[in-house]
């Protein structure tokens, strides 16, 4: 029974930072219709951005937070210059040709971070207050991670506000479903979509910043990253938040599980999962169920 | 007719593509006797590019220091790429322009491929960092191959001779490994070297993680449970990972007591370049490797690291010791056979004695490795230092796990 | 001559234009340093005709080919020591990639669009993690050395002679996919493709085409793959990454996916670009981004584009029927 907590416990210790990094590209899909490769430069940038605000020294959490958010809104804006750049020019091409767009993007961010910050890797010391663990139902828990599923908490909640209670928000679900239609009925497209790259930005920049003291942050950051929240996206449906909050979910209990029961098997863990869910149910736990066209 | 036209356009119009393929190499060689080019070809950006930096600036400092008595050696740097088959290229583009003699290469998979090109060319490699053993055990991937780098399960039984003295309580070891067969055996490995020296014991729990993977709190928290109860001295954790792995996973078990209820944290790779971007903010470490910058007091080294530090601002890690062992090697093997002739330098590498900041080494004749000893390394974080970085002991193993001097 | 006998000689003569005359040139004017890179611009051009069949094709875009590419490798690499000829041991190859791609495929039939691509990159990478973990397949370093086997009999390690072993492959390959395209096969993945419904509607076998489609380009790949452990002189796990699967769709796009020939255009300007990128700078992915995101904003078809450019300025008449503008 202590195991089992352990590994529930751990599993949404995970699930956090999965669903940070993925809400943000589940939400550009879902009004796009398009992956953007770019998400994961964009991610990087966050974790750069907090690291060189602080210069890689501890703070207190006020501190912290007040540079991610910092972080996030400059990645934001990034990410509405990616859109009128890039995006606007490929919209009503194929959804191939904006994946190789964004792609093309993921290339060129990921080489500017390189000239800027050079290729040596660099850390972010942990919040002075967060620093710490403790100890819920015989498994150790790092605060850091407690405070991150507030903040997933937080996030999640947000977007359910923005998305049901907002007038952009009611504009975006009405791109999503049809931008024809939409666009017919005075909803300014254009408009509704740079502003879904700029909030996605915004996330991606967040979960970026916020994974700054985790791992040592190198240009390589993008790549490792997007794999990641792909999956998470694809099984959670493709466009759906609450499909992004449930395969997180999902992914990160499945990999408590192995990690606690069945260590050997971590590496396949992800991936079988992952298989499994498109064998059963090729559009995603909470994906419509797609028409034979491709 | 039209559509003949066509298709003799379309074999046309490839042609302004083909023009690209008559850009020639520059032809290197060498001028006169005594001027000679000895090429390196590591990763000059992606993924590896620090590392490459090291070695890189490490080789052209040896390169430099061998260019007296009218000797001059001059280096050329190729980028090694991100797979085999660009290490190809870019060592078909040196030894087929006349570079004959090259060093470097930091991917097992790329030394594979590209010894058995060298060799076809009529060329010498002397590899940095290529630490897969099956490269020349049992059998040499090619007669011209020759490695610095002292190979996985080296450090791996040489930190496992020194801490079975310096902990010979420890009973239970924790594994976080990289998930692939050497993750896999380095463990097992390490456990028997240490039972040779009357230290026995479980590897419990054990982690095997994927390469990719950059998340390990599930591990580490588990983990830091698993070794919760005992006493220190009885436990330890091995880490088989590299590269910023190990920075990573020290970061996050920052959050945890697991290093505070352990008495050994440590791993037989390179260590400097990834605690120093620590800032001064890690426990008690242990590393093995082929060098590390203050754990030897010579004159050479001192200048060794002077020069380096100038350079690039920073101490020279292992890597970059291994740059300069290699540009080294090949330097005093041409003197010595007079010329760049692969023949005479390949039967010269393994008749001198090598210069290098740390002593002379010298290759063994079967494994073309080197028997220069590893350097096992005890440090630990400190912010009042330049680099964050305290040494607190250093020694020194040989090839058959015994202590040197 | 019956219509088709007279289709049978023009496409010959075709693809012996559009391949052994540049490969002549080629041949004659490169360095040897040339001769190597133009090799694997060759192998690539196959595995990316191959994957075309796919993304151009059918318009199904698997992310998951280098598993093919990767099988056909170290197939061939796993038999090095046996001293077969280039005959059975690319067969081999073929074979044993057709089976990976049968099975795969059989699995990820009833995924389309987006999720086959996803589900497809899973499996793949699965795949790279099976061989990366396997001490006995070489693990990190992979298998080696593989050296260039026989072909008729000949020795062909001069990398000029394995040169032409390549263009002979790409040829034969060439030809049988040409003819495939303007068959009745081509036609019908080109129908499934931009109507899926109608096709259906029509009574045709969807799924079997999707399968036949996938071994197809699986069995490609995989041939490209054997003659690549033999260019490298190893077979490594990066031959089987999804860096490799994303590479060769993006020259398939880059290219023109919509033209026969447009794969191997993509092959060749973006392994030359990257090329000379790599020897000019260190920020190669800096530029090769930039000129990605030039080309993909400028040329919504690709490079095809540039190829029209051309043709219409060197045609000097009336405009030809549209079935041969589709033809190349």
């Amino acid at each position: 029974m202590d195991q089992l907590i352990e590994a529930v416990v751990s599993g949404l210790a995970l699930a956090a930072p999965l669903f940070l990094g993925a809400s943000g590209l589940a939400m550009i899909f879902g009004v796009m219709h398009t992956f953007d490769f770019s998400y994961g430069a964009l991610f990087m940038y966050g974790a750069y951005l907090v690291v060189t605000i602080l210069d890689g020294e501890a703070v207190g959490v006020l501190v912290f937070g007040a540079a991610v958010i910092g972080a996030a809104l400059v990645v934001g804006a990034v990410a509405g210059f990616n859109e009128w750049l890039v995006f606007r020019r490929l919209a009503g091409r194929e959804h191939i040709t904006t994946m190789l767009g964004s792609f093309a993007l993921l290339l060129v961010l990921t080489g500017i971070a390189a000239t800027i910050w050079g290729p040596a890797g660099r850390t972010q010391a942990q919040t002075r207050q967060l620093d710490g663990s403790v100890t819920i139902g015989g498994a150790q828990v790092a605060t850091y991670d407690l405070a991150l599923i507030g903040v997933g908490a937080v996030v999640g909640v947000g977007m359910y506000v923005l998305m049901t209670r907002t007038r952009f928000g009611l504009e975006m679900r009405a791109v999503a479903h049809d931008r024809s239609t939409a666009s017919a009925l005075g909803v300014r497209s254009t408009a509704v979509g740079a502003g879904v790259f700029v909030v996605g930005g915004m996330l991606a920049g967040l979960a970026g910043g916020l994974s700054a003291p985790l791992y040592a942050i190198t240009p390589e950051l993008a790549a490792a990253f997007i794999l990641q929240s792909f999956i998470v996206v694809v099984i959670g449906g493709l466009g759906s938040i609450p499909g992004a909050v449930v395969a997180s979910l999902l992914l990160g209990t499945v990999n408590g599980f192995l990690v606690v029961f069945l260590p050997e098997f971590s590496d396949f863990g992800i991936y079988a999962v992952t298989a499994l869910v498109l064998l059963v149910r090729p559009q995603g736990l909470f994906g419509l169920s797609e028409k034979v066209a491709a | 007719m039209s559509q003949r036209h066509t298709r003799l356009a379309a074999a046309l119009s490839v042609l302004p593509i083909l023009a690209l393929a008559a850009c020639g190499d520059d032809s290197g060689g060498d001028a006169t006797d005594k001027e000679h080019t000895i090429g390196l070809i590591v990763p000059t950006q992606g993924a590896q590019t620090e590392l490459g930096s090291e070695v890189r600036a490490g080789f052209e400092i040896a390169l430099k220091d061998a260019s007296t008595d009218g000797w001059t050696f001059t280096p050329k740097v190729v980028d090694e790429g991100t797979t085999p088959d660009k290490s190809v290229e870019a060592a078909r583009s040196l030894v087929g322009s006349g570079v004959k003699n090259v060093a470097g290469l930091v991917s097992s998979a790329d030394c594979a491929a590209v010894a058995p090109v060298v060799e076809q060319l009529g060329g010498t490699l002397v590899s940095t960092t290529c630490s897969s053993d099956a490269l020349t055990t049992p059998k040499l991937v090619s007669e011209s191959f020759f490695d610095v780098a002292a190979g996985d399960f080296r450090y791996n039984e040489a930190l496992a001779a020194v801490i079975a003295e310096k902990f010979p309580e420890l009973s239970k070891l924790g594994i976080f490994a990289w998930d692939y067969p050497v993750g896999k055996e380095s463990p097992i490995k390490f456990r028997d070297a240490l039972g040779q020296k009357g230290v026995d014991v479980d590897l419990d729990p054990e982690f095997y993680v994927p390469i990719q993977a950059a998340s390990y709190r599930a591990q580490i928290s588990k983990m830091a449970g698993d070794l919760s109860a005992g006493d220190p001295a009885t436990k330890g954790v091995l880490l088989i990972v590299g590269g910023g792995a190990t920075t990573s996973f020290l970061q996050q078990a920052s959050a945890f007591d697991l290093l505070d209820s352990v008495s050994f944290v440590g791993g037989p790779s390179e260590p400097y370049v990834g605690l120093r971007t620590l800032k001064g903010a890690f426990p008690n470490y242990w590393a093995a490797y082929d060098y590390f910058h203050s754990a030897v007091d010579t004159p050479e080294n001192a200048a060794f690291v002077k020069a380096f530090t100038e350079e690039r601002g920073v101490a020279p890690s292992g890597f970059a010791w291994q740059g300069y062992a290699a540009g080294s090697s090949l330097a005093a093997a041409i003197k010595a056979a007079g010329g760049a002739d692969p023949d005479a330098v390949q039967k010269a590498l393994l008749e001198i004695e090598v210069p290098t900041p740390t002593g002379a080494i010298k290759f063994d004749a079967k494994t073309h490795r080197t028997n220069s000893p590893s350097v096992i390394v005890n440090v630990v974080g400190d912010p009042s230092e330049a680099d964050g970085v305290k040494l607190l002991d250093a020694f020194r193993v040989d090839a058959n796990g015994n202590r040197v001097e | 001559m019956t219509v088709t006998r007279a289709a049978w000689l023009r496409q010959a003569v075709e693809v012996c234009l559009v391949v052994l005359l540049p490969a002549a040139i080629i041949s004659a004017i490169a360095t040897d340093l040339g001769i190597y890179v133009w090799t694997t611009v060759v192998i690539y051009i196959i595995f990316a005709m191959g994957t075309n069949v796919l993304v151009g094709w059918s318009g199904a875009t698997s992310f998951g080919q280098a598993a093919y590419f990767g099988t056909g490798a170290y197939a061939v690499a796993l038999l090095r020591e046996r001293e077969l000829p280039n005959e059975v041991l690319l067969v081999l190859a073929v074979l044993a990639s057709a089976v990976v791609a049968l099975t795969l495929g059989i699995l990820t039939l009833r995924a389309v669009g987006l999720r086959f691509g996803i589900i497809t990159l899973v499996f793949g990478q699965l795949i790279y993690l099976v061989v990366f973990r396997n001490d006995g397949l070489g693990s990190e370093t992979g298998l080696y050395p593989v050296a260039r086997s026989t072909v008729l009999g000949q020795d062909v390690s001069d990398q000029r002679t394995f040169f032409w072993v390549v263009v002979s492959v790409l040829t034969i390959v060439a030809f049988v996919l040409r003819r495939m395209y303007q068959s009745s096969f081509g036609l019908t993945l080109a129908a499934m493709r931009d109507d899926p419904l109608r096709t259906v509607a029509l009574g045709l076998p969807i799924r079997w085409l999707r399968l036949i489609s996938f071994v197809l380009a699986g069995a490609v790949a995989g041939l490209a793959g054997g003659l690549f452990a033999q260019q490298q002189g190893s077979a490594s796990p990066s031959m089987l990454s999804f860096a490799l699967s994303g590479h060769i769709i993006l020259i398939c796009l880059l290219g023109g996916r919509f033209r026969f020939w447009g794969a191997a255009a993509g092959a060749i300007v973006f392994t030359w670009a990257e090329y000379h990128l790599r020897s000019l700078t260190d920020a190669t992915d800096l530029y090769l981004g930039a000129l990605l995101l030039v080309i993909v904003i400028a040329m919504p078809d690709g490079l095809a584009k540039l190829w029209d450019l051309t043709t219409v300025a060197l045609r000097s008449r009336s405009r030809t029927s549209d079935r041969d503008e589709v033809s190349v």
